[in-house]
């Protein structure tokens, strides 16, 4: 999913440029990412941006102020085991703390829909916390409803 | 009160919203009473006076309104009827699954939201014939 570099510009005054993450971003991002979850997931990243380097379905985008890193978002192009159409899946998103409600995030998942949009994909999916209210939130804010499909679970008895 | 958020800068007299929702006045007026001693909504007196919005639409959830009126609810505790009757006991597990979706639901929807879906084409796509032969 390879598109323009797009820059939103917020009230005139702190420019927001999202951007799709390159090599270079690597090490920036596995760092905000620890910040923002607490925890360090350097080899996901890898992993990710390996996959990036050959992937058309992958999307991964930095939103930077001032050529700081300030937020990511992490989505893809696919179909999934049930026989739905493809679709576009929202895998992650992320804002630093002190940015938070200062539009990044919206920038971020804007630019993620237009290129869900552009690759022909009918729908956007997510599956997050059912109680992470502020997450949730945001996502309705954005048109995003409960879906056709629930997640269901097992907790598995390993003695 | 969603009526009343969604015209802002407007004081609106309980007559008219009763008119326009075809409820009883003196029930709404409790309602909107409730919701100005949560400071969600004020009220004046006088001609051009009237009930009008005055929380954050962003940050006011359906979940905020409707535990104002819906005391003890949802169970948060998760409880378990602990009556020893197994049958019970998973009856009451599958309805605390049910309150925490609507719960989280409730909880995720705020004002603002509602009144921004009225405005844009709606979204809903009817699980297709094929799809749902599939599952």
């Amino acid at each position: 999913m390879k598109g323009a570099t797009r820059a939103y510009v917020r009230d005139g005054q702190r420019g927001i440029t999202v951007v799709e993450a390159d090599a270079a971003d690597l090490a920036e991002i596995i760092a905000l990412d620890a910040r923002i979850t607490g925890f360090s997931r350097a080899e996901f990243w890898k992993d990710l941006f390996r996959q990036l380097e050959t992937s058309k379905t992958l999307c991964v985008l930095v939103a930077k102020s001032s050529g700081k890193m300030i937020g990511y978002a992490l989505g893809e192009v696919r179909s999934w085991p049930v026989r739905a159409p493809a679709c576009g899946w929202l895998y992650a998103i992320g804002i630093e703390k002190e940015y938070r409600l200062h539009k990044f995030a919206s920038a971020l998942m804007t630019e993620l829909i237009s290129r869900f949009k552009k690759s022909g994909v009918g729908a956007i999916r997510t599956v997050i916390d059912v109680d992470d209210s502020l997450l949730m939130s945001f996502l309705r804010s954005f048109g995003m409803t409960a879906g056709p499909f629930v997640e269901l679970e097992l907790t598995l008895d390993r003695s | 009160m969603i009526e009343l958020a969604s015209r802002p800068d407007e004081y609106i007299p309980a007559q008219e919203l009763a008119k326009l929702y075809q409820i009883s006045q003196s029930h709404l007026v409790r309602i909107l009473h409730a919701l100005t001693r949560a400071n969600i909504v004020t009220s004046a007196r006088g001609p051009g006076g009237g009930f009008a919005f005055c929380g954050n639409a962003k940050r006011v959830t359906l979940y905020d309104i409707i535990s104002l009126f819906e005391t003890g609810w949802p169970n948060e505790e998760g409880d378990n009827m602990q009556t020893g009757n197994p049958l019970a006991g998973e009856l009451s597990r599958v309805l605390n699954e049910v309150d925490r979706i609507t719960s989280a639901t409730l909880r995720s929807v705020t004002v603002q939201t509602i009144i921004n879906s009225t405005r844009r084409p709606s979204p809903f796509r009817p699980i297709s014939k094929h799809l749902s032969q599939a599952l």
